[in-house]
């Protein structure tokens, strides 16, 4: 299964890339592939693009504000957390998406 | 019949006295009787009275029943009860939101802890503890009603109108001046008018002169004792407000019926305390010892003032512009007066305490730090000398000068010696003194500012004319001819003086070429006499002149050959150049030392100066802010005089900037249009500077022992202002917790990472604290917290390359061998390398 993501919080320095880092480690371990764009201080990293969005079977927002660009995403399944979830909850997260969108 | 209901007090601060006048107003709208009764205390009010209705002392959440009985009580009560569960808390937000925030940094440990604390300007940094000595207090209703005794009442009628008229009069003159007014004051008239029309205390009044048979005016007295009491039990800071509305309305009244003002006498200062007052005269300041003034707290009092400009040489923390202070503050309460946030906590607890404490050691540190500071030549990195001096007010200010550093004397305002004197000191009076100046300063320069009387420095040994426009009258040298006896005895003593060390002379107020003329030849007809006398003196002394009138500026080439040197005195200047008075806070914003106007004013008249081969200084406050230091230095200034804490810091930055560097800046800073372009020049200005690595041994504590949440925040920003990272560790403080209050930064795995963008703070930096034992973060579902990792970034442009270094730590933080080897790591110096490795 392969995943995208966007992680983001108001300051932009810190939980941002935690959230990132816990996705992409936890993904890992169970065996999916997921690419993360961050948008922080430094502003959008590791952007997602447009095939890989396409060929995502879902999208996560790891967000404690509005993500930019939101319209790359427009007609996907997008699935919204706390970047707080994330960090401490990647694989509860993971396992929602992955019993919701059924493989 | 009457109709009841019982609910729960819905705001948090309780039932203080603005929703008491909302509840009040309301219930005008009611021709029957509501009563009002706190179930928890059993106290009953009467809610159509503001006073009855703040002595019930509803705090949050107690059980209310309310009993309404009249024409249409039950449509009212119904009414009543919606607007209490969902209007009043609505109308109580709005009414927050408009209090302005004071430029006070309230600790947040003082809001956990439900402390009183009351607030205003930071005025002079530190940490006093104390108890509290009131200078003109309220009024003393006991001894007003002493002193009414034995008077003889009227008939009850004719006292009872006497009273009510003077209600009535005051009613229309608060309701005249309400049309007239806003915000703040508008506040504080409908509190006053509230009172003034309140049904508790007038028919208090009416009830003692009816059977006590007293006067109108020791009825009114003995009220006004009464409610002040009754507001006093609560420990809220808005009944104290009305218990000073409640003394305000009744001398008010008093006044009205023939009263005079009761003006409290002076008191003295016996023993160490914390001084409470509305301003501080300089002659009062002086008249106390300076070793039983731990504290300041003012009403009034601007930042420029002469108080408080002593205060801060003398390192006394200060807080000012803290409104109705004096009655708020009781006499002998004891307070902690935070001078560096602008807080007064009244009457502390154990935790505050226990703050306060762990701030004083920090302080301890930064002066230790400082002292190290103090003892840096004054002089760029590039090896340009630049004198570094001291302003004082008072010849015991000078041990305090040189231990701060001070290379010379940049301004002794000689006029504080006449406050508080009944006559003007003889010449061998003041000889001695300056003598003695001139030995203690061993060598180093002193600059005498000769008597600067006028303005706002009034003194009674000169009777002066009362002006409507002082700072821009009759003042400084424009005094000297008239009293021509006081000018001469101080230059002949300042001559004899400048034998025993080199002093040198300064005039103030100069604003002509021919009145410097006028006072060198009035020198030289001095050293004359002293001649004939068979005196000793010093012909070759140096003399100066204030620059702080802008046509000294515009001609500074004509005034060099006239004088051996120059001093900006800022404070002047600015007020002067942008027509902005400086002791009103309206137009404070008009103090502006970053404006280009103003800095092309100086750049000419320093560059004139110099081509006259005369020598330029800075003595205002503005030359001990350290942040401006570079643009000092490009301007070409030859010596910087400061309140002499200032002294370390400035030294400590002057010996990194380079002269090239500092002229280019400024250069740049006189192109630009506003001030706000030069705040931000300057911040791309310090930003290009840093060469600092994120993380040093003295930001890591392995063994911190904090108590609580607030008090790892705390050592945090203790920290970082210890290793020189933050400017502010207060303002520092309040942004971490900002952060922290959108949501907790626990992550789970005991660690959390507090971190901020802040103007405070100089370059990117790291910190990491073990805890000895684990701490609630205060976070949703939050495990304990052993582990912190904070961060401190700076506001404005980004520096991008450091930047990057956070997000790479922030990601290593996820990996549980990465945080493992953080609680293992034995020292410091492991923690930094840890670090370093992660961020590379």
């Amino acid at each position: 299964m392969k995943l995208v993501a966007v992680t983001a919080c108001p300051t932009g320095i810190a939980h941002t890339y935690m959230a990132a880092e816990q996705l992409e480690r936890v993904a890992k371990k169970m065996g999916f592939s997921i690419k993360v764009e961050t948008q922080g201080a430094m502003g959008i990293e590791n952007e997602l693009e447009e095939n890989d969005i396409k060929e995502a079977s879902a999208v996560i927002f790891a967000v404690g504000i509005p993500v930019q660009k939101a319209e790359r995403f427009e007609g996907k399944k997008i699935f919204e957390f706390s970047v707080q979830e994330a960090i401490k909850n990647a694989e509860g997260i993971l396992q929602k998406v992955k019993e919701e969108i059924g493989c | 019949m009457a109709v009841e209901f019982t609910f729960e007090f819905p705001l948090p601060l309780g039932l203080h006295a603005r929703p008491a006048s909302f509840i009040q107003e309301k219930c005008q709208n009611f021709s029957g009787e509501i009563v009002w009764e706190n179930l928890r205390n059993g106290r009953k009010a009467d809610a159509k009275s503001v006073l009855s209705l703040v002595t019930s002392d509803t705090q949050h959440r107690d059980e209310c029943h309310i009993v309404i009985a009249g024409d249409g009580e039950k449509e009212f009560a119904a009414e009543f009860k919606q607007f209490l569960i969902q209007e009043l808390p609505l109308k109580e937000e709005a009414a927050l939101k408009e209090i302005p925030a004071a430029g006070a940094i309230i600790p947040r440990i003082v809001l956990d802890e439900k402390e009183v604390c009351i607030t205003g300007q930071p005025a002079s940094s530190g940490i006093a503890q104390g108890k509290v000595f009131l200078l003109k207090s309220g009024v003393d209703w006991e001894s007003f009603l002493a002193g009414e005794e034995g008077k003889k009442a009227l008939s009850a009628e004719a006292e009872k109108e006497a009273f009510l008229k003077a209600v009535s009069e005051i009613q229309s003159e608060i309701k005249q001046a309400l049309s007239e007014k806003s915000g703040v004051e508008k506040n504080i008239l409908q509190a006053h008018l509230a009172i003034a029309s309140d049904r508790a205390f007038i028919s208090r009044v009416e009830e003692l002169i009816e059977k006590g048979n007293s006067t109108a005016a020791a009825a009114i007295g003995q009220a006004a004792k009464e409610f002040s009491q009754l507001l006093l039990q609560a420990k809220s800071q808005y009944l104290r407000e009305r218990m000073a509305d409640v003394g305000d309305v009744a001398l008010r009244l008093l006044e009205k019926l023939g009263c005079e003002r009761l003006i409290p006498p002076r008191a003295e200062l016996k023993e160490p305390a914390v001084v409470v007052a509305e301003d501080l005269f300089p002659s009062d300041f002086l008249s106390f010892k300076p070793e039983f003034v731990c504290g300041l707290v003012l009403e009034k009092a601007g930042q420029t003032s002469h108080t408080l400009i002593m205060a801060r040489g003398r390192g006394i923390p200060a807080v000012t512009g803290v409104a109705e202070a004096s009655r708020l503050i009781r006499p002998d309460e004891e307070v902690i007066v935070d001078g560096t946030r602008g807080v007064v906590v009244i009457s502390p607890g154990e935790a505050v305490r226990r703050y306060y404490q762990k701030e004083l050691e920090t302080e301890r540190l930064v002066a230790e730090g400082r002292r190290k500071k103090a003892q840096l030549p004054g002089m760029t990195a590039d090896g340009r000398k630049i004198e570094i001096a001291a302003n004082i007010g008072h010849p015991e200010e000078l041990r305090k000068a040189w231990q701060d550093g001070a290379e010379a004397v940049g301004i002794f305002r000689t006029e504080l010696l006449l406050y508080g004197k009944q006559v003007l000191p003889t010449e061998e009076d003041q000889y001695q003194l300056y003598r003695r100046v001139a030995e203690e300063a061993e060598g180093r320069p002193i600059i005498l500012r000769t008597f600067d009387i006028g303005g706002d420095k009034p003194i009674p040994s000169l009777s002066l004319p009362q002006e409507p426009n002082p700072f821009l009258g009759y003042r400084g040298i424009r005094i000297y001819q008239e009293h021509y006896e006081m000018f001469r005895s101080q230059v002949r003593a300042i001559l004899r003086a400048a034998v025993h060390g080199p002093l040198r002379i300064m005039f103030p107020m100069v604003a002509l070429v021919e009145e410097v003329r006028w006072l060198r030849e009035q020198v030289q007809k001095f050293c004359a006499e002293l001649k004939a006398e068979g005196v000793p003196f010093n012909s070759e002394i140096e003399i100066g002149i204030m620059l702080e009138i802008p046509s000294v500026a515009m001609l500074a080439d004509k005034f060099a050959p006239e004088v051996d040197f120059f001093s900006v005195g800022s404070n002047d200047l600015i007020q002067y150049f942008f027509a902005a008075d400086r002791g009103n806070p309206r137009v404070k914003y008009l103090n502006q030392p970053l404006n280009p106007a103003l800095l092309r004013l100086l750049k000419q008249a320093i560059d004139l100066a110099h081509a006259e081969g005369k020598w330029v200084g800075l003595c205002g406050e503005i030359a001990g802010d350290s942040r401006l230091t570079p643009v000092f230095v490009g301007m070409g200034f030859d010596e910087l005089s400061m309140s002499s804490g200032f002294i370390p810091e400035v030294k400590a930055v002057l010996s990194g900037l380079r002269t090239e560097e500092c002229e280019q800046l400024v250069a740049e800073a006189m192109k630009a249009a506003t001030a706000e372009d030069n705040a931000k020049l300057l911040d791309r200005f310090y930003q290009a500077r840093f060469s600092e690595e994120v993380i040093a041994p003295e930001l890591v504590d392995l063994e911190a022992d904090c108590g609580s949440k607030a008090e790892v925040i705390q050592r945090v920003a203790a920290l970082f202002q210890l290793s020189g990272r933050v400017s502010n560790r207060a303002a520092f403080e309040l942004a971490l917790w900002k952060r922290e209050d959108d949501v907790a930064t626990e992550i789970g795995f005991g660690l959390a990472i507090p971190h901020c963008q802040s103007g405070e703070v100089r370059t990117p930096s790291i910190a990491l604290l073990r805890l000895k034992q684990p701490v609630d973060w205060q976070s949703k579902e939050g495990q304990p917290v052993d582990l912190v990792v904070a961060l401190a970034i700076p506001s404005g442009e980004k520096v991008r390359q450091k930047l990057q270094l956070l997000p790479k730590l922030s990601r290593k933080l996820i990996h549980e061998e990465f945080r493992e080897a953080l609680r293992q790591a034995r020292t410091a110096d492991e923690v930094v390398h840890l670090i370093k490795t992660a961020t590379d």
